[in-house]
Parts: C-alpha cells; sequence; structure tokens
C-alpha cells in the first residue's frame, strides 16, 4: 500500500516538475517546492526556489516558499548550534550560526549573534567579515550609502585583526576602485600582491587603479554617495518598468473581484499616477494618488533612515477604508477597500494579480 | 508605562517599542541600543501625520493601525487614543502574534493606574 503511494506520489511530482520546467511562473514554482519539502526532496526544492526568486523577487508566495524551505533544511542544525554555543562557546560557533542565520534571511538575528560573538570573542575577524558582507550585499541590492560605508569599516575591522586575508583585501580594493579612492585600493592590492605576487586578479585589478582619474579630496561618504548619483544617472532609463501603462491598466481589470474593494491604483515611484481602476462611482482619483504619494514617501524616508531597507508593503486600516499598498519594480500600488472587507482576501488577491498578472 | 514597553520587548522579533504622539513627542520609549528615541519618534511622527493627512484626502478621518513592512524589519503602529505605540521588529516576524501583544500593551497603557 505504502509503496503504491510513493509511486503515486512521485508521478505527480515528476508531472508537476515538467510542468514548471517547461515554463517557470511564481504559482506553480512555489507549489513544486512545497510538494518537494513534503518528500523529503530538499535539495531538488531549494533548485526551484533559487530559481523563483531570482525571476520573481515580488512574489509573496515564492518568498514564503523559499522561507518554508530553509526553515525545514536549518532547523536541526540551528538547534544544535544553539546548544554547542551553551555549553561550550567558540569563535567557529558563533560564525556558523550567524551565517545560517544570514541563510535563513534573518538579518536582525544574525547581526546579533555577531554582536554577542564579538563580544565573546573580540580578536576573531569572522563576525566581522560576516557584518561586513551583509552590509555589502544590501548595499548592492539598494545602493544605500550608510550600507556601503558599514560594509567597508566592519571589512576593515576584519582586516585589522587579521591583515593577510585574502579576500578582504580584494574585495576592499574592488569596493575603493569602484568608488575612485586611489591611495586606499593601492594599498590593499599592493597588500595582496606582497602576499601573492603572482595572483591574476589583483594584477588585472591594479591595472584598473593606474587608469583611475586623480583621486579629488572627498571622504568616503561623499564618494559613496557620487558613486550612486553616476549610477542613478546611468540607469535612468532602466529603472522604469517593463510593464507599460497600458499593460498595467488592462491587467488591473483582472484583480480579483473582492468584496468591498472601492479602487486600485498604481502609481511611478508613488508620484505620478500609472494607471486606475475605480470599483465604484465617487471615489476621487486624484486625492487617492496624492494620498498615496505622501503614504509611500514617508514610509519610504522612515524605513531608510530606521536601517529597516527600502519599503516593500503596508497596511493601513482606517475607520471607514482599509488601504493595501505594495511594490512591483518600480512602481506603487495601492488597493482601497471598505474598512469591512476581509483583509486575507485581498491580500490573497494582491499575491495572485503579482504572481498571476505582474509576472505574466 | 516603561514596563509595558519592556514586557512587550520581550515577544519575540520585537527590536523596540514606544509611545510618541504624533506632534512627535515621546511619552516613553523601551529601544535597543542600536535605536535612538528622538530618532525614532520623530521618523514616527511624520509617518503618522503624512498617514493620517493622506487618509484624509482617501475620505478618511483617522487610521487605528498602520503595518509598515520593509525589506529588513517591521514598524507597527497602534493607535492608542491620544498617542500611538509604535513597534519595530524582525523581517520575518509572524504579524498576528505581534498584533495580538501590541493591543494587550496598547489595553494596559490605556487603563493603567498611575502608582
Amino acid at each position: 500500500m505504502a509503496f503504491f503511494a510513493n509511486w503515486k506520489q512521485k508521478r505527480e511530482l515528476k508531472r508537476i516538475a515538467r510542468q514548471v520546467k517547461r515554463s517557470l511562473s511564481p504559482g506553480p514554482a512555489s507549489a513544486l517546492v512545497e510538494k518537494y519539502i513534503d518528500s523529503g526532496l530538499l535539495e531538488d526544492a531549494e533548485e526551484i526556489a533559487k530559481q523563483g526568486v531570482g525571476l520573481f523577487p515580488f512574489s509573496n508566495t515564492v518568498q514564503a516558499a523559499q522561507r518554508h524551505l530553509k526553515k525545514a533544511k536549518y532547523y536541526d542544525q540551528l538547534r544544535r548550534l544553539i546548544d554547542q554555543i551553551k555549553e561550550k562557546p567558540s569563535p567557529t560557533l558563533y560564525a556558523m550560526l550567524a551565517e545560517l542565520y544570514n541563510e535563513l534571511g534573518e538579518t536582525d538575528r544574525t547581526l546579533e549573534v555577531c554582536r554577542e560573538g564579538i563580544k565573546q570573542f573580540p580578536n576573531y575577524e569572522g563576525m566581522y567579515l560576516i557584518m561586513g558582507k551583509i552590509r555589502y550585499n544590501r548595499y548592492l541590492k539598494e545602493e544605500l550609502t550608510k550600507d556601503g560605508m558599514l560594509a567597508v569599516d566592519f571589512f576593515e575591522k576584519a582586516l585589522a585583526i587579521n591583515g593577510r586575508d585574502y579576500k578582504t583585501l580584494v574585495r576592499l580594493g574592488e569596493i575603493y576602485i569602484e568608488l575612485g579612492m586611489r591611495t586606499k585600493a593601492l594599498e590593499k592590492l599592493k597588500s595582496v600582491l606582497y602576499f601573492a605576487p603572482e595572483d591574476e586578479s589583483a594584477r588585472k585589478l591594479m591595472e584598473r587603479v593606474q587608469t583611475l582619474p586623480p583621486e579629488q579630496p572627498l571622504d568616503i561618504e561623499e564618494c559613496f554617495n557620487q558613486l550612486h548619483k553616476k549610477r542613478s544617472q546611468q540607469e535612468g532609463r532602466e529603472r522604469r518598468s517593463r510593464l507599460s501603462e497600458q499593460d498595467i491598466e488592462s491587467r488591473l481589470w483582472n484583480f480579483a473581484e473582492v468584496p468591498g474593494i472601492l479602487a486600485i491604483i498604481c502609481t511611478a515611484e508613488g508620484a505620478r499616477k500609472f494607471a486606475s481602476r475605480i470599483a465604484k462611482e465617487g471615489v476621487n482619483e486624484d486625492a487617492l494618488c496624492v494620498g498615496l504619494g505622501e503614504i509611500y514617501s514617508a514610509a519610504q524616508d522612515s524605513s531608510l533612515r530606521m536601517d529597516i531597507g527600502s519599503f516593500q508593503q503596508g497596511i493601513l486600516y482606517g475607520s471607514a477604508i482599509q488601504v493595501h499598498i505594495f511594490r512591483f519594480e518600480n512602481l506603487v500600488f495601492a488597493v482601497i477597500a471598505s474598512a469591512q472587507a476581509k483583509a486575507d482576501a485581498i491580500q490573497t488577491a494582491i499575491d495572485n494579480f503579482i504572481d498571476n498578472q505582474l509576472y505574466a | 508605562m516603561l514596563e509595558i514597553l519592556e514586557e512587550l520587548n520581550k515577544e519575540v522579533g520585537v527590536v523596540g517599542s514606544l509611545v510618541v504622539t504624533p506632534d512627535g513627542i515621546v511619552v516613553a520609549s523601551a529601544l535597543g541600543p542600536d535605536l535612538d528615541s528622538d530618532t525614532v519618534g520623530a521618523l514616527a511622527s511624520n509617518v503618522i501625520i503624512a498617514t493620517g493627512k493622506a487618509m484624509t484626502l482617501m475620505g478618511d478621518d483617522r487610521f487605528y493601525r498602520f503595518v509598515l513592512t520593509s525589506a529588513y524589519g517591521k514598524m507597527v503602529f497602534e493607535d492608542i487614543g491620544i498617542a500611538y505605540l509604535v513597534c519595530v521588529t524582525h523581517q520575518n516576524l509572524t504579524l498576528d502574534q505581534i498584533l495580538l501583544a501590541m493591543q494587550s500593551a496598547s489595553y494596559k497603557i490605556k487603563h493603567r493606574r498611575v502608582k
């Protein structure tokens, strides 16, 4: 009986896998990840989840499936490490635990473990490297000056403990080249070449340093700001959504009919109106756009200054209405519904809209 | 009031909490070492004012809760009458759990007896 059930399950799994591999889309990809988890095929699940997150970064269902997978995969390891640290703490155990939390996407816990590790073992560079890596990845993703500066600071602290760390020296060399900080870049790359004179990548970086224009008397914050400005100007056109106003307008009509929805509006970065669908007469569209702009800009500003990254989504409950705000690429959407509408149903409709319409 | 906030901070994933009036006056705060109460208070007040203004534009007179999710954390605002209870949390926190804890804290703040 068990053999037959197993065979049936595997056949079903193969069928879904074939379907997903033919055309990867958020819903089926998440379903496949969940099926693989249930069957204990965690590596297969990881492969699909990785592809899914790369292709559909704004899909909540894909993100949820990935979180579930990571919990399933790392839970036992996590418990073991926590127990080992309690019993006999060591810098390596702290570093392993921090890396594991980082892998789980638990940035705050990673940083907590790193801080604790530094307190216990101040002469171990591993914690600074992890913190530097987190900030550096955040910088690459969001290009915030603060993240970049902290990344450099943590990497420098790691080097102050272990000045021969090849990877950190090269990484800092690259960052300083990007920032146009010729002297600092030279210093790091010379160190690499002192320890490894034949190193090809260090030599290539050294050649890049020679082509840099004369260094300006700027501090690191100004250098990061300048780099950000340069990149924004270069990418100005590319940052636009791949969906046109007409695309969005037509897709808004496929937003699920949830009782109580009054309007759906879409703006570019929360300011200019992009598209809208007004479900109830008498709703002032312009006022909605201005209101959404106000909320988005305050929420985004607070998020960045609170160091919790850029604003992703928000749910606002009022006495007469509720507003669900979410981002997709550089667009900001708001679903305005009556206060009595079911928030869960609206959230499900939003998830489906992202997966099946915006990623269609 | 500080005790209530400290109790709230014991919930898994809560980084810190504070009570702030819409005009930015921090009534009480229990924030972690990385968060400065005046800065968080000013930022929270900015969100409260802008959101309140936006709600008026959208045809509502007030908001009683705002759950703001960012890439690396969440901020939850809960109206407790003359002020707002603001909670800063980790990013992957289950909201139901924290909302329940916040409601309980709000009730205690509203009905507390000054010794």
